[in-house]
């Protein structure tokens, strides 16, 4: 269907012309509310501006500015927060830890050799102790 | 500076300050510090009747860590030695279960005064950096040193040789 060559009546106009009028209409409300509120709230000289429909810089500036002390307000409460949550074990707080159920080898002579077989294989030494050299020979 | 500048240089130097506040709020006790008193912390176990004017020989440890348990002879023969010429050994268990602590000094004994820090308020206020840690007192109730640690051997003979100097100072 040809949208140019159509007659458009009131009752026949179809919906995305209805919506685009109203879309028109709600951005001029919005602008005729700012305009006032600039015009309430700001010096004589923004007035004019205001009503020249350019808005009120001062405004602008107090609104961004309130936006960043929000924003540094939120960073600073973050920051506290998870430092505040940074806790290492303290040394008397290690009993559990001290356990020797917490050890991953219980026989030390069979985690010794472990280790000397790993260093040995991987030809480096060991992150846990001092190894060989890696020939495999010590 | 504008306004807007100002908040922003201003936020980060706050929670700059917030973060010293929270740290200072923790600090450890170091040399020179007046011995805080050990009855404020609810320790279990009876606290000798007379610190004041003694060299105290203040030593943090715990059944489940092994250099502290190896300090014990060491410390036994301190008190055989210094406890007439004014040493005062209070050696501060950390810890939880006091079945532990009791199954360990019943295998060692001791004559030395022994409690528990039941609540770990006194070892957090001292906010010790290892364990064990011991901490020798002047006759004045000041902090004069820190061991960090347990050596056998070497210890001991700091440990002699700082509390016959610090029992040698005048009595206040």
């Amino acid at each position: 269907m040809n949208r140019e060559a159509s007659p458009v009546t009131p009752a026949s106009r179809p919906c995305w012309v209805i919506l685009n009028r109203r879309k028109r209409r709600e951005q001029s409300q919005h602008q005729d509310d700012f305009s006032a509120l600039s015009a309430t709230s700001c010096s004589k000289h923004s007035v004019l501006n205001a009503r020249a429909g350019r808005p009120c810089h001062d405004r602008r500036s107090s609104l961004s500015s309130t936006t960043a002390t929000r924003g540094f307000l939120g960073m600073l409460l973050t920051l506290v927060a998870f430092t505040g949550g940074c806790e290492t074990v303290k040394p008397w707080q290690r009993e559990a830890l001290a356990d020797p159920i917490m050890q991953p080898d219980r026989n030390p002579i069979a985690a010794s050799q472990l280790e000397h077989i790993y260093t040995s294989r991987e030809a480096a030494t060991g992150g846990a102790t001092v190894g060989g050299g890696g020939c495999g020979c010590n | 500076m504008s306004r807007h500048n100002q908040s922003i240089s201003r936020g980060p130097l706050i929670a700059v300050l917030l973060i010293i506040v929270q740290g200072s709020c923790l600090a450890a006790l170091k040399a020179g510090d007046s011995l805080p008193d050990l009855t404020s912390f609810k320790l279990e176990g009876k606290l000798p009747d007379q610190l004041k004017g003694q060299v105290i020989l203040l030593d943090f440890w715990a059944s489940w860590c092994a250099p502290c348990k190896s300090s014990f002879p060491a410390m036994q023969e301190l008190h055989a030695k210094y406890k007439d010429k004014g040493l005062t050994i209070v050696a501060v268990s950390v810890d939880e279960k006091p079945e532990n602590m009791k199954a360990f000094l019943d295998a060692v004994k001791v004559t030395f005064c022994v409690v528990r820090d039941s609540g770990q308020k006194l070892v957090a206020a001292a906010d010790v950096p290892t364990m064990p840690t011991s901490i020798l007192i002047d006759r004045t109730g000041k902090i004069r040193i820190i061991h960090a640690g347990f050596d056998a051997n070497e210890t001991t003979k700091q440990y002699v040789k700082e509390i016959e100097q610090l029992l040698g100072e005048p009595k206040p």
